[in-house]
């Protein structure tokens, strides 16, 4: 020891005394640390709990979808069965008189067919008239008697004189809805009494005004009374023929609801940021930064659903996948004190710094050398790198879009915009190259430079704007074409004085389905 | 059976025991030697190994993978040795060599044939600031400035303690061996 000391400095004997030293410490030390040691708190894996979002918002868009496709299925059913029923009383209405199941004989034999009057009835116009408007009266006061269900908000004068400008030989009129059996009832009779070709020949040849006049007063008080709906009385000849089909309810149109398959290559574009830090624990920055662009490809891709709010606006939201990829080359700047030596005397040591990217601050430790072990390097000499990397990344994404689309007969304007929710499943970097732009510094053989993920940005948030042409392919689908602009608003910085931000402008193709 | 370091690591990080236990049989000898040179005494030195370990597993997540995993837990239990060292009230205070080279006469074990545990020995009856400053320049290749900052003294000061701790260091080793 005496002979160390004396023979070599103290620092060098004290070097090499503590090079290879070790002493083990007691057992008790072990037996303190586990006891004291508690199961740790695992840090919040944040990627985690959004895996975990993102599939309770894929479940929700998909439940949300399958209800509304069996929704869809249900109403193209009903609508299945309500043209059934429009096609099965079209036809009975274009039979050429009034049909009935009860056969003449049978209807004398009910007591429903009044008895023919006499003919010197129909040479009395007078006693004639009186009959029929006494006719019409008991009608329009039975009807009257009807409950009042909604009313038509199409005017019943106008109704009636459009009526009366169409064809005479198939003027059609807004059906009343009338229960079962007050329609069978009065409408039964009403044919009854109006079927009798005898009573029909008198009228057409002696009181075309009167009875249009009192089919008109009629046919009024019907609408004020009654729910107008699309089904007809039928005059063929001023023949009334009142259809039996009970309850028709109208043709049901669209429903609002589309989903839409879209795919969109875009070319992204912004900032990464290299932040450079001293050696200590845990690791303290520097206050320098260097911004640097960066430039990659992007697709997105995936299917929405969405609801029309009216001619004009709708809204859709779905699941996207969205890969993108970058490169970039920063230069970090370091002086020689921010070196993290790998081990006492050894000449290699790390460089580290931190580097913001858009998925995140990645921890760079860029091994380094002196290029010539006699060159004395200063504490304070500025050292640079470049440094350039690639990174991969891939995304869930959530869109939230409200689109415009203009009237039109086959193309349509489009404008859109919204928001772009972004969850990360998962992203790869890689440095590519690095290089010492100090000849003081050299990359030492056979140890690479390495990188770390030290914080992920688990969720982002786009901007969404877009505008284009729509075209419509049939009355179901409809292809649209549009340029469409994307920004991250989400912060991504390591300090809060260092912001970056994303782009990407890229061409969406969609191919929409109506329901 | 755990096998590589990455498992152990892993492991560790959800409170798996027995990979605690390999991960400090691992480490434990060399940053024992590290806790005794920063230490005033041995048990002083287990209480630090104790607490830098405790706190390395407390923390054992904030190791990324950057940098060599043993200088990471080198730079845990020396900052928790910085943290005693700051603790003490008289970091540099004066000392009588003599009653230095008395003291380390007077322990019963110290142990001629072992050099570098006599050092250590030695480097504990010094004040804990001449210690400190000597182990960070000479032992962790700290800088002037890196030392000043960590001890809240300035560079001067730092510089000036380093002599006088390398002629007390020396004093004390010739004292004690030449008696």
């Amino acid at each position: 020891m005496n002979k160390n000391l004396h023979t070599n400095n103290l620092e060098d004997f004290l070097k090499k005394s503590f090079e290879d030293y070790t002493e083990s410490p007691p057992d008790k030390v072990w037996e303190n640390i586990a006891s004291e040691i508690e199961l740790p708190v695992a840090p919040v894996k944040v990627i985690i709990l959004y895996k975990w979002m993102i599939g309770a918002a894929a479940a929700l868009v998909l439940g949300i979808a399958a209800y509304q496709l069996l929704d869809v299925k249900t109403e193209l059913k009903e609508l299945q069965q309500q043209v059934e029923q429009h096609d099965s009383t079209l036809q009975k209405m274009q039979a050429p008189s009034v049909k009935s199941d009860i056969t003449e004989n049978e209807k004398h034999d009910r007591n429903i067919i009044p008895p023919v009057p006499e003919e010197s009835f129909y040479n009395d116009k007078t006693k004639y008239d009186a009959s029929v408007s006494n006719d019409i009266n008991k009608h329009e006061l039975k009807l009257k008697t009807l409950p009042s269900p909604k009313r038509s908000t199409q005017e019943p004068k106008n109704i009636i004189a459009s009526a009366q400008n169409q064809d005479r030989n198939h003027v059609k009129i807004p059906m009343p809805i009338i229960t079962n059996n007050e329609k069978n009832s009065t409408n039964k009779s009403l044919e009854t009494e109006l079927s009798n070709s005898n009573i029909i020949t008198s009228i057409e040849n002696k009181t075309e005004n009167s009875i249009n006049k009192n089919a008109e007063r009629l046919a009024i008080t019907a609408f004020d009374k009654l729910t107008v709906l699309e089904m007809p009385f039928v005059f063929t000849n001023h023949k009334i023929e009142l259809p039996y089909e009970q309850h028709i309810t109208p043709l049901k149109n669209k429903t609002n609801f589309f989903v839409k398959a879209q795919i969109l290559p875009m070319k992204s574009w912004g900032e990464v940021t290299a932040v450079s830090r001293r050696p200590g624990f845990p690791g303290r920055e520097k206050n320098f930064s260097q911004n640097a662009n960066y430039a990659g490809e992007s697709l997105l891709g995936g299917l929405s659903i969405g609801t029309k709010l009216g001619q004009s606006w709708s809204v859709e939201s779905g699941l996207y996948y969205r890969t993108t990829s970058h490169s970039a080359t920063t230069r970090p700047e370091f002086q020689f004190q921010d070196r993290h030596p790998r081990r006492p005397g050894d000449p290699r040591f790390d460089f580290i710094c931190n580097l913001n990217t858009p998925t995140g601050v990645v921890a760079l430790a860029l091994a380094a050398e002196p290029s010539n072990s006699s060159q004395s390097i200063g504490e304070e000499e500025s050292l640079a790198f470049e440094v350039t990397t690639s990174q991969k990344a891939n995304y869930i994404s959530l869109p939230i879009l409200l689109q415009y689309q203009s009237p039109g007969k086959r193309f349509h304007f489009i404008a859109k915009g919204g928001l772009l929710i972004n969850f990360l499943l998962d992203e790869d970097f890689q440095i590519s190259t690095v290089n010492s732009l100090n000849s003081k510094l050299r990359l030492p053989p056979n140890i690479p430079s390495m990188s770390a993920q030290e914080s992920l940005n688990s969720a982002t948030v786009d901007y969404w704007l877009g505008a284009g042409l729509a075209y419509d392919l049939n009355s179901n689908m409809s292809l649209s074409l549009e340029p469409t602009f994307l920004k991250t608003f989400s912060r991504q910085n390591i300090q809060n004085t260092v912001q970056s931000s994303n782009y990407a402008l890229g061409l969406n193709a969609g191919l929409t389905l109506n329901f | 059976m755990i096998k590589d370091w990455h498992d152990i690591l892993e492991a560790c990080k959800h409170g798996d025991r027995i990979a605690q236990k390999q991960f400090y049989e691992r480490f434990k000898d060399k940053m024992f030697v590290l806790c005794l040179r920063y230490a005033n005494s041995r048990e002083d030195a287990e209480d630090l190994l104790q607490e830098g370990f405790i706190t390395v597993f407390r923390d054992l997540h904030q190791y990324k993978g950057v940098g060599n995993l043993e200088g990471w837990v080198r730079k845990v239990i020396l900052n928790i040795a910085l943290q005693y060292i700051r603790r003490q009230k008289h970091l540099f205070q004066m000392i009588e060599l003599e009653d230095v080279a008395h003291r380390l006469q007077s322990e019963h074990d110290f142990i001629e044939e072992d050099t570098t545990r006599n050092l250590i020995r030695i480097m504990q009856q010094l004040p804990p600031g001449f210690r400190t400053v000597l182990n960070l320049y000479v032992l962790e290749d700290y800088s002037h400035e890196q030392i000043a900052k960590e001890l809240g003294i300035s560079v001067g000061t730092s510089k000036s303690q380093l002599n006088r701790a390398k002629c007390v260091m020396r004093a004390l080793v010739e004292k004690s061996l030449t008696e």
